[in-house]
């Protein structure tokens, strides 16, 4: 299952520090609009980052006339060929997500790349809004959490059983 | 230029309908940095004495800083001009995305002369800048305004600074709003933006901002946010409301239009109650606070009203000061300021003022078209701010802030009008702190808790309150320090994480320039002193230098701080002593000396009228 950054927006504050810092890393200078992560404001209180899904079957890469994208078998990522790529910029069009963008010093389109795996706007994300994750895991915590919430009362007497346990087991120590 | 700079000055001759532009020299950036310091350098220079403050000589000059558009956590952008409210120097800063978007667009510094012979907007789409037609903007609102300037230029990103009705109507408390919320609140900005027939600026860059260090900057910002988490954590989670809870406990929090310590039922409208009713939290651009609190109110009179905020300030403008405890209004009360466009500061204080007069018997229901504008009564506050917004009936009156509706009210309203030279004072009573009388009453731009934001130490941060000893001194480095923090342009919800070591330390990572303490407080220094010779020259001498009479004759009446007063003898000192260390005279004029080292020998003709009048 691919990897891929989640934004959440009841967290996201709309700063763009992950704008900036994946500017500053891959370009070397602050450029939101040439991030290959984007910050989406709907005034007065929507806020969300944006980026590649790596989805199973990219519109992206299916779109370019020239065979410049091609999806990576393993890790899912978009790999773009910078020298076929002219920027014509039909795979923006065909992303769903606003996800590539073309940078106008390549004259190449650009998109996520997770840094290599440990992706840097992940790490300077103070307001805890971005997560490296995958569909499966997301799935598995949703699951986990509607269970929860069903067994709710059960899981209450469980965690006391638990308490009163671990005061018998600290008084068993004592003596 | 240095990195982190954009290196263009951009005029926009809004008279002649004509855009400059022009390089930002080296020599300018290393004497005053960016931001405050160059805006007031440009201000001092180009509006000459005795100029109308809505006139079409006076300017607006917005710049950014240095650290603008990267990811140093900065505010983006601050404005200078000469205030309609108080005819002196004004400077006012703002968070939001306008500034960082300014710097991506290309230009350092924004000058706005002119005035436009029918309503315009200025459209900067990096280098193209044109002067729009606004008269289908005319008379909307904020949210209208920035919603179809977005439209109509069919880019949802673009960053717009708008004036609401207030502005357009000249009401001399009327703000410039960008980012929904974002405000250069103080002093009449929207009024000179509005006489200027101006009603938005809308821009959009794409330019990167390069740096001197980028891995030492990624660096900091590591240690810088571990920083913030230790030291703003307060902010983050409650945004900046904590003052309401300290202010009552020490008793000097504004109630009752200046006449009480305490207001009755604060819990009610303190940070925890606040803190129930948000949802969301939001950042201005490269912030890693996220004071900005989204806040709802579900029930009640005012149910559907949502709003970012509301702060310390407005809490007490528009809360205590009315003694109105219902936060509901309040939150209101800060909508409707934000989408016509009013400080909330200045707002609250005439409203309060209105409410004295009308306890009073000076001013009665025909004056007040029906509004029964008793302490306390949060739907008369409501109503009342739609009026001065649109200056109808009493609204008039008050859209000229507290000095002037005191002057054209009389009846004796002078002797109880609180504002030092003519700015409302922020919400922390001087008798019961030492500093802060000093610090309010020789603020640059008048009544103001920013310029040296003593308040934080005295009232939490282990200065003695009532101490006198050592309080210039410590308001002179702050003063300068502050100074420094404007020109980068640096948040004060970030004090705690910028001390001089860590704001030296982001000089050669951003430009390249090594700066020593020293030369960063000389920038301080001349900035401080520049301010103040702006206000010489418009009269302004040790005499404006006072709280009213009121402060030094009446002790605060009950709560813990009952019988605090302010002492003249003792204030006296503390003026006598911070002209000294700033090397101004003893009338608060800066010497020749001190005026030599702020290069304005040339200007020192202007100066010297105002200081032989005071020493005649």
């Amino acid at each position: 299952m691919h990897k891929f950054i989640m934004s959440d927006p009841d967290k996201c504050t709309g700063c763009g520090i992950c704008e900036l810092i994946c500017s500053a890393s891959k370009d070397g200078a602050f450029n939101p609009r040439i991030s290959r992560i984007r910050t989406v404001k709907i005034e007065p209180w929507v806020d969300m980052a944006l980026v590649c899904r790596f989805c199973e079957d990219p519109a992206c890469v299916r779109s370019c006339p020239r065979k410049a994208l091609r999806q990576d078998e393993k890790d899912g990522l978009i790999v773009v060929d910078e020298v076929k790529c002219d920027g014509c910029g039909w795979c923006i069009e065909a992303c769903k997500f606003g996800a590539l963008a073309l940078n106008p010093l390549k004259k190449a389109v650009v998109v996520c790349d997770l840094c290599g795996g440990d992706p840097l706007c992940v790490k300077y994300c103070i307001a805890e809004a971005l997560e490296l994750t995958t569909l499966d895991a997301i799935s598995a915590k949703t699951r986990k959490s509607v269970v929860r919430e069903l067994f709710q009362n059960e899981l209450v007497k469980e965690q006391e059983a638990k308490r009163i346990k671990g005061i018998f087991a600290r008084g068993r120590a004592q003596f | 230029m240095f990195p982190a700079y954009a290196g263009t000055i951009l005029r926009v001759d809004l008279s002649k309908h004509k855009v400059y532009k022009k390089r930002l020299l080296e020599s300018l950036a290393k004497k005053y940095i960016g931001g405050k310091g160059i805006a007031t350098r440009f201000l001092y220079d180009e509006v000459k004495p005795g100029t109308g403050p809505l006139d079409p000589e006076n300017k607006l000059i917005f710049a950014t800083g240095p650290a603008t558009g990267t990811a140093i956590p900065n505010k983006g952008h601050i404005v200078c001009c000469k205030s309609p409210l108080t005819g002196i120097y004004a400077s006012s800063s703002s968070g939001g995305h306008f500034g960082a978007e300014l710097k991506y667009a290309g230009y350092d510094v924004l000058i706005i002369e002119g005035r436009a012979d029918r309503p315009v907007y200025l459209w900067i789409d990096g280098d193209d800048v044109q002067i729009r037609e606004a008269k289908h903007l005319w008379g909307k609102d904020g949210l209208e305004t920035e919603a179809a300037i977005k439209e109509e230029l069919r880019d949802e990103e673009v960053k717009v600074a708008r004036i609401g009705p207030a502005g357009e109507n000249l009401v001399k408390i009327a703000c410039i709003i960008n980012d929904y919320s974002r405000v250069n609140g103080r002093c009449g900005f929207g009024a000179v933006m509005g006489s200027k027939n101006l009603k938005a600026i809308a821009v959009r860059g794409s330019n990167p901002v390069e740096v001197a260090d980028m891995d030492g900057i990624l660096e900091f910002l590591k240690e810088f946010i571990e920083s913030v988490k230790e030291k703003a954590a307060g902010y983050s989670m409650y945004g900046p409301t904590a003052s309401v809870d300290v202010g009552n406990i020490l008793g000097t929090q504004p109630v009752r239009y200046w006449s009480k310590g305490v207001l009755d039922g604060y819990q009610k409208i303190n940070r925890e109650a606040l803190y129930e009713l948000g949802f969301k939290n939001k950042a201005c651009h490269s912030c890693v606070v996220r004071c900005g609190k989204i806040r709802e109110v579900k029930e009640g009179p005012y149910a559907g009203t949502v709003v970012e905020g509301v702060d310390y300030e407005t809490i007490y403008a528009l809360g205590s000061l009315c003694e109105n405890n219902n936060l509901e209004s309040i939150l209101r009360s800060n909508q409707l300021c934000d989408i016509l466009g009013l400080d909330t500061i200045s707002t609250g204080n005439v409203i309060a003022f209105a409410m004295e007069c009308y306890e009073r018997g000076i001013i009665d229901n025909e004056d007040t078209d029906g509004i029964e504008l008793k302490f306390g009564n949060h739907k008369a506050i409501v109503q009342i701010i739609e009026k001065i917004a649109n200056r109808k009936g009493l609204g008039d009156i008050l859209a000229e802030g507290v000095r002037e509706a005191a002057r054209q009210i009389g009846k004796g309203s002078e002797e109880f009008a609180v504002h030092i030279k003519g700015l409302e004072p922020a919400g922390w009573d001087p008798r019961g702190m030492k500093g802060i009388s000093l610090s309010f009453a020789v603020a640059d731009r008048g009544g103001c808790h920013l310029s040296g934001g003593i308040y934080t130490y005295e009232s939490r941060g282990g200065l003695d309150r009532l101490q006198v000893e050592g309080k210039a001194q410590f308001l002179h480095e702050l003063e300068v320090r502050y100074a420094v923090t404007d020109t980068l342009i640096l948040c004060r919800f970030n004090r705690a994480v910028y001390p001089w070591e860590t704001i030296m330390k982001t000089f050669p990572l951003l430009t390249g320039v090594k700066m020593s303490e020293n030369d960063l407080k000389e920038v301080g220094e001349r900035i401080v002193t520049l301010a103040r010779a702006f206000s010489v020259r418009e009269g302004i001498s040790r005499k404006d230098d006072y709280w009213p009479d009121r402060f030094y004759r009446e002790p605060i009446p009950e709560g813990p701080s009952k019988g605090m007063i302010l002492n003249r003898e003792e204030f006296d000192g503390m003026l006598d002593e911070y002209y000294e260390l700033n090397g101004w005279d003893v009338n608060g004029i800066p010497t020749k000396k001190t005026l030599a080292t702020v290069e304005i020998e040339k200007t020192d003709k202007e100066i010297e009228p105002t200081r032989a009048k005071v020493t005649a």
